[in-house]
């Protein structure tokens, strides 16, 4: 910087101002924040002098007054040769394309974060002035770099477009030219560095006239307190406290009429923290922001926003989009489904969340539009017909219009379309920041749609994936009112002037700023030209200068540091390290009640008895027999289950679950003796025969199934499926070979059965008659074990149930397992050697050590089974789980039945299982 | 302290700062060797040109953070502070001032840019040079690191699966072996695949170098060959045996020799000799299992599939990363290994970083990975000996610990041994133990030269004992074994809780420097009986990282609000709000309230109007309460984030009044954390997956508790001292291990051998279990040492505490393997000799107290009154911003865009005052306005059309007399005038498109609107504009302080004009 340049105090800088366009003085600032903050000093510099309208200030970052000139040149005679501006989108489009038109971006992870990159790197490299081959023989990520660059460039000047890193360069030499409206002077304000790009075109606007100044705020002798914190959080927390403090202790008469005191926060990490220091902030200035009826302003303001994508209603729309693509997500198409933004969601919201718990059940993980609206439209589902219409137009308009290469700009126009199909967004009236999030996405469509300047014509992913990125790249800010509390990252606060200025979080870790040079530009380069991101010294060099504007821009300075960051011990930043430390006390900051302790302060808690609820009304249950073994489990378990249905959502998974896998194999070998009725058919049939009959069974199985996860059984996945249920029943029917002769008498029967005064319905797969009775065999897939039958509170009561409650004589009982490599039945009968694995009760060691004989097994299953029912009938819900930790493992209930309350102390959630043997 | 005693191994101490040369050292507990590495980085400083050529490599981010603490620390004391007089103190002091002269005369300025002084964990370094080098470590850019990936790696494997049903993909009849080989078990095999993901590290090199059926065929045999020798050299000659080349006969023979179960057969007889031979029985149960020679034909089917599958699988992983712009630790790593190698050889950092990495310090270094010891490598590749480069390694074999995140003991020896690539490294012990006493030192000395191996395996992770000597003289009574049996869990609880008592007590004595205890566990699991009997007792402790978050009421309450509010139809998340202690509700009132239909949602049903009648006032109040705080939220959601819509409701609620301690109040506060950063656009994707995440969240500690008491794993302990620890559950078994995919080793030539996972339903398969029998021995080895870490926490006390089972006699058994009390049994087993008393089976216990299975905990509901406290005091000014009516769809912008280039153009032509500006002129600025609409934005195939519409609209008004007037020669006219007003508080910005006073001095306030109107009834239309110009043209007459000049709206499209004078 030339040091003769004459320097202007604020004061008179304002004075400049004040007289109006006829001055031409533009004042130039690093960024639009301080622009604007500028502009608001003037403002109210202005009113303070009591005028109630004047001529506005020209204030405007440097970027902006070129790209003024460079309007002013478009509309006079120089038009033909001027290049026209790409916006960033383009910009960033155009890297992407000049990257991926080159081998290298194979093998990248991807090419759209390279390209913003490489984007920085030409930025650093024009405004730096940087020969990047300066440096020798440059490395692989130069040689890059380079390779792209000009590729880029090489676009560029074929489309006739230029960008704004280089637009200083290009507007220059039109100085001369009348129509670019020059200042008569031209003030920096704010600028810790002036790079020599723009070095150059201020002297470049010299030469034409134009005077160039400095002007800066005076410096002011400040107070200043550093203040050490355990954790941010804490940390923040007072910097909040302090800040209302000082918003209402501030006297008017010291700040003049009407004045609020300007109060700043300093926040380095401010885009990590946002949300947290948004939500500090909040909690002090009103403690029950959270609960009042209505939103009140709030006295302060973030200077960074959030990623446009991440807004509900954008995220919304962005998924409808994708829904509209090949496949998405099934968790994505439920929150649409669910979501307040599409036509019909108030009106429809209970029953589309009805409808979403059933399609749970039947959906893989990704789904596409077809075959969500067909699995809406099933008649057995909750009918949402709203959603079924716009869902159903969508589709069309999928098929009609969302296929093939478009331009951007029809893209851009199908999805703006497809979202009115949809009836976006939604019933319930916008609120502010909705209304100002959604011109927001509408200004991102309408970018989009210029991307069609730039690049190819493009397919639906593609396109949706760019407005994705597009919307992920854009921080946006809805838009507040003029509030006395600023709170800013480091970036931001540059030239900033407050009355009360608190900087956090300088340990020495963030400040000052680990130097991380740009990858594509080699580092010697960059150091050698000074540019202060690229070396240790030259960062610190302007930190230090940031560092020394922060301590003189206020009237009282605190800067504050954090000892802890997570397990770590941190030290302060040498830059401040020197100033000494004060107790927080010092700083008279007031201590404000939480709502959180007014209400943890506020309640008693009683505890009742609550263990039986009313008896039962109706004593037909639905659901079969799992209701003894839930109440034998745990009566809570079963109260909650059978007479709350309460069940939680089901999380869709790939292929089949358990549940499913067990219903092929039962339906396979209910088919299976369907067909051959005794094992003398069996035993007869050829093994072409049996394979016939096998292979027709199996379509018969998987037929059954598909009729509700017709997702997840087709095509390959089907024949699979199709060949290891025929090697399963071939191995089970190994197994009823080696029996003696029976006869397979039914298949899948229900009949009612009553105990202790609960009637539902058991089921078995299956009775064979045999020469000393009849066997009840229950197919598993999984573990079972007889001595799950036993004991006063049985885990599988199904087989006891039916055996007890059927009217023919039973001679057996017996689990089938129908495993690969463990088929075989496990069980017990009256008389010996009925059938294979199966023993009396005398033989049956352990598992019915209880009974000495078939007569008292069935007397004490009896005895069992009527007083689980009892239990039941007598609305007994005692939280009581049978073996403890075990049975709660695969239990759904813990939130409802608040066993966690319960027991004294709950193991470690980390799965480390202990076995003793 | 430390410096009143010479340390007995000064001399390797002194020998390790030597800056020429590189060393390795081990470092036993309480040796100080982060001491020695800071002398040791201070004296590297003194000599290098830039201090980032110096890179310290830590095992946890804690760790860097402290040894940059000191680094700072001893400039700091060197820059200040006189010289001290402790001899060991004051050779850091030296060395600091030398690098403190360093840095002044190069003015590195490093006491101010902390982040030259590189400390830090490996993976901070491989996401550094991953971050300067985004194309050779195939990234692009940088990517977001994630923790825990394992939703991704779930991600990755499902799309893999995928590939099944995708027509003519070359992956698909891989995966459909795979999956018959699963049973078609796809959850399964996705789960499997993950897990593979989530270890690609180990095999990813590895499994390229697989694909050859011979080539493992022949590593099979040769370890087949390894263990027959064994047996065959242990063999007695005098019996008969298969010959040398006879594997397969080797191994009928074992199985005649021994029984099933490994013993040696008792029939026939085996002879004496034979049997006394412990370590041949070993041998020969190690031959009895051998697999064949060769791969069955479906073994190979699937572990073709396998091999195929993997690189698959990875790069599907590597898909689903870009999708997410994210990536794991894991990746990063491997991105940092391509970065530093490239085809053409090792990559030149001083041309990626400006300067080289000249000397590495790694510290923990016996838990370093296969990954990071191969990245050592590539960053030390081409160094020579002598050339100022150094390696400089620290660690304690005997402290290896961390086999589940990968670390390889072996690794430590290899170094020791072979050095690391191209660098030798001088081997260095320290002995000195400034930690415990002499009376632990003296017994660990004694034990553990017993329980760790007796010779070092590099393969198996054999780590042999390094003794150590005691700085501190010795106290009585150092070590206790407290001996139980047949699972005393309630004993054990009872005896934990008496020593830490005592131990407290103790403390208590001297308040000048309370002491600590602290109850190790091997596993989180061994407290369960121990926590209740010390609260019990009323014994304060802090549990750290103890106690599963998801596990607290609180977060379970919290959970299920959060549950709720996401989905209206989780009937189990509804119900369990009813019940929560902010509602309540009895059982008799949730059968009312929360509906018995499943057709309704809860939430349909507590609105219906005749149910409320039917429960009781109270039940009403709660439920009114709980109805209107969910109704706020439902009408809202989606708004803020779910975070503050959770937040919101638990409050109004009155959640913290229902918490049990304000240690809850945190843990909430973690959770909502928690839920804040998962969320995404106010919504959770996988409410599950989401809730698993929470279960692996710990709560924390008890804040109120004092810090005398402390529990903890003994992981978590490692680096920490106590005065007294208690170590139980020594007698408690592992956990199982998962199976795998597949298994792989490399034997000690490095040959390959692989195993693929048994299929579903059959015996296990040899080879697997061949290859898992090693993994068993490491384990087996690493319990020791796990150990060895429990016991050398302790400063002056160690109470140790197993249980043994008895025997029919009585006797104690020998423990079984697999627990940490059999590692010990050599040394401790006598304590166990006092016979036992054996105990009845206790008759198994409710798990949850009678008094607590019908308890209902609530609010009591009248009684939570409170007051918001006030908000903050100030003036707010109204609302800046007004909004207009929004078009809620996009249809494109051209019709704006043409409305500002006319405008512009107009500007341009009144400046003129539009002297000479005619259709024709303006015909020839068509290249232009074509230029200009295309700059802002005006879409290719609509800029003709737009073109016309600007140059018709600017040549209507050049042609029309209103316009000629307008734009033409007029005094004090000024175009897109811009002020400035305050009104009422408000400021606004103006800008007026031209203003300026007539022929007969009246003043005009002139507005420009390019709308356009199709139809007829322009009249109307014009007159509906003006109505809703009216009062922006008012404020530009305010402002402009000419509250009489006469307004007008002109349309350019339309060739409209209206106009109206002012009020008064
Ligand atoms: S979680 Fe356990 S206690 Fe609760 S209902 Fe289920 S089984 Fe019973």
């Amino acid at each position: 910087m030339p040091q003769e340049r004459r320097s202007l105090g604020k004061e008179e800088l304002f004075q400049l101002l004040g007289q109006g366009h006829a001055a031409r003085v533009t004042v130039l600032t690093p960024n639009r924040r301080l622009a604007q903050s500028l502009q608001r000093d003037f403002d109210r510099s202005q009113l303070g002098r009591g005028s109630r309208s004047w001529e506005t200030a020209d204030i405007l970052p440097f970027g902006a007054l070129v790209q003024r000139l460079w309007e002013d040149a478009l509309y006079c005679d120089l038009a033909p040769g001027v290049p026209l501006l790409l916006a960033p989108a383009q910009d960033q489009a155009l890297w992407e394309e000049s990257i991926r038109a080159t081998r290298l971006a194979e093998a990248l992870l991807s090419a759209a974060p390279a390209a913003a990159q490489c984007r920085e790197a030409w930025q650093l490299a024009k405004a730096w002035r940087l020969d990047p081959r300066s440096a020798g023989p440059p490395n692989e990520d130069a040689r890059a770099f380079l390779e792209w660059a000009s590729g880029y460039e090489r676009a560029t000047r074929e489309k006739g477009v230029t960008d704004a890193a280089r637009l200083p360069d290009v507007i220059a030499p039109m100085l001369a030219h009348a129509a670019l409206r020059k200042p008569a002077t031209v003030a920096l304000f704010g600028f810790d560095l002036v790079t020599p790009q723009m070095r150059d075109f201020l002297a470049a606007l010299a030469a034409q006239g134009t005077a160039v100044i400095d002007a800066v705020a005076a410096a002011r002798q400040a107070k200043v307190a550093r203040l050490e914190f355990t954790e941010a959080k804490e940390e923040i927390g007072a910097a909040a406290r302090w800040a209302r403090s000082r918003l209402e202790g501030s006297s008017p008469s010291a700040l003049g009429e009407g004045r609020s005191p300007r109060i700043g926060v300093v926040v380095p990490d401010l885009a990590r923290s946002r949300a947290q220091v948004q939500r500090i902030f909040a909690n002090v200035m009103q403690p029950d922001h959270m609960l009042a009826a209505e939103a009140k302003a709030l006295p302060f303001n973030l200077s960074l926003g959030a990623r446009l994508a991440d807004f509900p209603i954008v995220a919304d729309a962005l998924l409808l989009l994708a829904l509209t693509g090949r496949e998405t997500a099934f968790e994505q198409a439920s929150r649409l489904i669910r979501s307040p933004f599409i036509a019909g969601a108030e009106t429809e919201m209970e029953v589309r969340a009805k409808l979403d718990a059933r399609l749970r059940r039947r959906c893989g993980p990704a789904i596409a539009l077809d075959s969500l609206l067909r699995l809406c439209a099933s008649p057995t589902a909750p009918h949402a017909s709203l959603l079924m219409d716009r869902l159903s137009r969508l589709a069309a308009f999928r098929k009609s219009s969302l296929f093939g290469a478009k331009p951007a700009s029809d893209w851009a126009k199908a999805f703006s379309e497809a979202l009115r199909i949809a009836g976006f967004p939604g019933e319930r009236a916008l609120d502010s920041i909705e209304h100002q999030t959604l011109d927001k996405w509408h200004e991102l469509l309408a970018e989009f749609a210029a991307l069609e300047r730039v690049t190819a014509k493009m397919g639906h992913a593609d396109a949706c994936q760019r407005v994705l990125q597009m919307a992920r790249d854009a921080i946006f800010q809805p838009e507040g009112r003029d509030v006395p509390i600023q709170v800013v990252g480091v970036l931001e606060s540059a030239g900033l002037e407050f009355d009360h200025l608190w900087v956090t979080g300088l340990t020495d870790e963030a400040w000052p700023l680990a130097a991380r040079p740009n990858p594509f530009i080699p580092v010697s380069v960059q150091r050698r030209a000074g540019i202060p991101q690229s070396d240790p010294v030259s960062s610190l060099e302007l930190d230090r200068r940031i560092t020394d504007g922060w301590l003189h821009s206020a009237r009282e300075v605190v800067v504050s540091h954090a000892r802890m960051k997570g397990e770590s011990e941190l030290a302060p930043s040498a830059l401040i390290a020197s100033i000494p430390l004060s107790p927080l006390d010092d700083l008279a900051a007031g201590r404000y009640a939480t709502l959180r302790e007014a209400i943890r302060r506020a309640g008693a808690i009683e505890i009742i008895q609550d263990g039986v609820a009313p008896p039962v009304e109706v004593t037909t249950q639905s659901g079969g027999t799992g209701l003894f073994k839930d109440q034998a489990a745990c009566p809570f378990r079963a109260f909650a289950r059978r007479r709350l249905h309460s069940e939680p959502l089901e999380t869709p998974r790939l292929g089949l679950d358990a549940r499913d896998r067990g219903t092929l194999v039962h339906a396979m070998l209910a088919a299976v003796w369907k067909k051959l009725g005794t094992r003398d058919r069996l035993m007869a049939a050829s093994p072409e025969d049996l394979g016939e009959i096998l292979g027709a069974c199996a379509d018969e199985a998987i037929a059954h199934v598909r009729r509700y996860r017709a997702d997840a059984l087709s095509g390959r996945y089907a024949q699979l499926e199709h060949a290891r249920l025929m090697r399963l029943a071939g191995e089970w029917l190994a197994v009823d070979r080696r029996r003696e002769g029976f006869e397979v008498v039914a298949i899948e029967e229900k009949h009612p059965v009553t105990f202790g005064g609960i009637t539902v319905n058991a089921k078995l797969d299956r009775m064979d008659k045999l020469a000393a009775g009849h066997a009840i065999i229950d197919y598993k897939t999984g573990v079972c074990k007889t001595s799950d039958w036993m004991g006063e509170r049985p885990d599988e009561p199904q087989l006891p149930m039916y055996a007890l409650g059927g009217g023919e004589e039973i001679a057996a009982v017996a689990f089938a397992l129908v495993k690969t490599g463990e088929a075989r039945f496990k069980g017990i009968s009256r008389v010996p050697d009925l059938m294979p694995g199966v023993c009396t009760v005398d033989k049956a060691g352990k598992a019915a050590t209880r009974y000495r004989d078939w007569g008292q097994l069935l007397a004490g299953w009896r005895d069992e089974l009527d007083a689980t029912g009892r239990g039941f009938a007598s609305g007994e819900a005692r939280v009581d789980p049978k073996h403890g930790a075990t049975t709660c493992e695969n239990c759904k209930q813990h939130m409802f039945c608040r066993i966690a309350e319960k027991t004294p102390f709950g193991g470690a959630g980390d799965g480390e299982v202990d076995t003793d043997d | 302290m430390t410096d009143l005693v010479r340390a007995p191994d000064l001399e390797q101490r002194e020998r390790a700062l030597d800056p020429r040369h590189s060393y390795i050292v081990q470092a036993p507990a309480g040796s100080g060797k982060t001491e020695l590495l800071i002398q040791r980085y201070l004296a590297l400083l003194g000599r290098v040109e830039r201090p980032e050529e110096i890179a310290a490599i830590t095992f946890t981010i804690k760790a860097a953070a402290e040894m940059r603490l000191r680094v700072f620390g001893a400039l700091r004391a060197a820059r200040n502070e006189p010289r001290p007089v402790a001899p060991h103190e004051a050779r850091t002091w030296d060395l600091a001032r030398a690098a403190l002269a360093r840095n002044d005369a190069l003015g590195w300025k490093l006491e101010e840019s902390a982040d030259r002084v590189r400390v830090q964990t490996i993976d901070a370094l491989c996401a550094s040079l991953t971050r300067q080098m985004p194309v050779l470590s195939e990234f692009g850019a940088h990517p977001e690191v994630i923790e825990d990936a394992s939703a991704l790696f779930a991600e990755a494997a499902r799309d893999l699966l995928a590939t099944l049903e995708i027509e003519g993909n070359a992956a698909a009849p891989a995966v459909a072996r795979l999956l018959s080989h699963l049973d078609n078990d796809t959850a399964q095999a996705e789960k499997l695949i993950a897990a593979m993901l989530a270890q690609r590290d180990h095999w990813i090199r590895t499994l390229r170098k697989a694909s050859d059926r011979k080539s493992l065929e022949a590593t099979l045999d040769e370890v087949r060959r390894a263990t027959v020798d064994k047996a065959r050299e242990l063999w007695p000659r005098q019996f008969v045996s298969p010959s040398e080349d006879d594997v397969d006969g080797w191994i009928r023979h074992a199985a005649e020799c021994l029984t099933g179960k490994g013993e040696w057969r008792k029939r026939p007889p085996t002879p004496e000799v034979l049997r006394e031979n412990e370590p041949l029985r070993v041998a020969l149960d190690a031959v009895r299992d051998l697999p064949p020679a060769q791969y069955s034909q479906q073994q190979w089917d699937v572990l073709e599939a396998i091999i195929q599958l993997s690189p698959l699988a990875v790069a599907e992983l590597r898909v689903v990363f870009a999708k997410h712009g994210k990536a794991d630790f894991i990746e990063f790593a491997q991105g940092a290994l391509r970065a530093l190698e490239s085809e053409d050889g090792p990559t030149d950092l001083l041309l990626v970083l400006d300067y080289r990495i000249r000397h590495i310090l790694v510290d923990e270094f016996q838990d370093t990975s296969n990954t990071q010891f191969e990245l050592l490598e590539k960053l030390t590749s081409g160094w020579e000996p002598e050339d100022g480069r150094t390696l400089f390694l620290v660690g304690d074999p005997m402290q290896s610990i961390y086999r589940f995140r990968e670390a390889e003991v072996g690794l430590f020896l290899r170094a020791w041994h072979h050095g690391i690539g191209s660098v030798s490294l001088e081997p260095l012990t320290l002995s000195a133990n400034f930690r415990s006493h002499a009376g632990i030192v003296e017994w660990v000395n004694a034990s553990f030269s017993q329980v760790m191996p007796r010779t070092e395996d590099i393969h198996g992770g054999a780590v042999t004992y390094s003794p150590s000597q005691a700085v501190h003289p010795a106290e009585s009574e150092a070590v206790r074994v407290h001996a139980l049996f047949d699972g005393d869990g309630a004993g054990e609880a009872r005896c934990v809780a008496e020593i830490a008592a005592a131990a407290l007590a103790e403390s208590g004595r001297d308040a000048a420097r309370p002491s600590t205890v602290a109850i190790l566990v091997r596993n989180r699991s061994h407290l369960l009986e121990i926590l209740p009997r010390l609260r019990e007792a009323k014994i304060a402790f802090r549990a750290v990282e103890i106690e599963s978050l998801g596990h607290r009421p609180a977060i379970q309450d919290l959970l299920a609000l959060t549950r709720a509010l996401s989905h209206l139809a989780d009937r189990t998340a509804w119900l369990a709000v009813l019940r929560a202690p902010w509602c309540g509700l009895a059982l008799a009132d949730l059968l009312v309230a929360g509906s018995g239909e499943e057709t309704l949602t809860v939430w349909e049903a507590m609105r219906e109007a005749a149910r409320l009648e039917r429960l009781s006032p109270d039940a009403r109040l709660r439920l009114e309460r709980t109805r209107e705080v969910l109704l706020r939220s439902l009408t809202d959601r989606r708004r803020a984030s779910l975070r503050d819509c959770v937040e919101g409701a638990w409050l109004a609620l009155g959640g913290p009044a229902c918490v049990e301690s304000d240690t809850d109040l945190e843990d909430a506060e973690i959770y909502l954390d928690h839920l804040e950063s998962t969320e995404d656009s106010g919504a959770l994707g996988d409410l599950a997956a989401f809730e698993e995440s929470v279960a692996k969240l710990f709560a924390l500690p008890d804040l109120e508790a004092p810090e005398g008491l402390q529990v903890m794993t003994i992981h978590k302990a490692k680096g920490l001292e106590f005065d007294t620890v208690i170590v139980p559950g020594l007698g408690a078994g592992t956990g199982r291990d998962d199976r795998k995919l597949f298994l792989w080793m490399e034997t000690p030539e490095s040959s390959l051998l692989l195993a693929p996972i048994n299929p579903t339903g059959s015996k296990n398969d040899l080879t697997y279990e061949l290859i898992r029998g090693l993994d068993k021995i490491k384990a087996d080895h690493e319990m020791g040492r796990l150990l060895y870490v429990a016991a050398t926490r302790a400063r002056h006390r160690l109470h140790l505490l197993g249980d043994a089972k008895l025997d029919a006699h009585g006797i104690a058994k020998r423990p079984p393997k697999g627990c940490l009390l059999e590692k010990l049994w050599d040394v401790v087993g006598d304590e166990f000799s006092a016979p036992g008393e054996r105990r009845a089976t206790r008759g198994e216990a409710p798990a949850v107290p009678v008094a607590m299975q019908s308890a209902l905990r609530r609010l009591a509901i009248d009684e939570l009154v409170y007051e918001s406290p006030p908000a903050a005091g100030w003036n707010a000014p109204p609302e800046a911003q007004m909004y207009d009516e929004i078009e809620f769809s996009w249809v494109g912008d051209t019709a704006r865009r043409v409305g500002s280039v006319v405008h512009r153009w107009l500007q341009r032509i009144a400046e003129d005052d539009a002297r000479g500006w005619d259709r024709a002129r303006l015909e020839a600025e068509r290249p232009a306005v074509r230029q200009e609409l295309a700059a802002r934005g005006v879409a290719e195939s609509e800029l003709d059309a737009a073109c016309e519409r600007v140059l018709a609209a600017l040549a209507s008004s050049v042609e029309d007399p209103r316009g000629q007037w307008l734009l033409g020669p007029q005094r004090n006219a000024r175009n897109e005038y811009r002020l400035s007003t305050a009104t009422d508080g408000v400021r606004r910005r103006l800008v007026i498109d031209r203003i300026f006073e007539d022929a007969d001095g009246a003043t005009w306030i002139v507005d420009y609107k390019t709308s356009s109107h199709e139809g007829s009834n322009l009249d109307r239309f014009l007159a509906e504009e003006e109505g809703r110009y009216r009062e922006q043209l008012e404020r530009y007459a305010a402002a402009v302080g000419k509250k009489g000049a006469r307004r007008g709206l002109y349309f350019p499209l339309l060739k409209g004009w209206r106009e109206w004078s002012g009020g008064k």
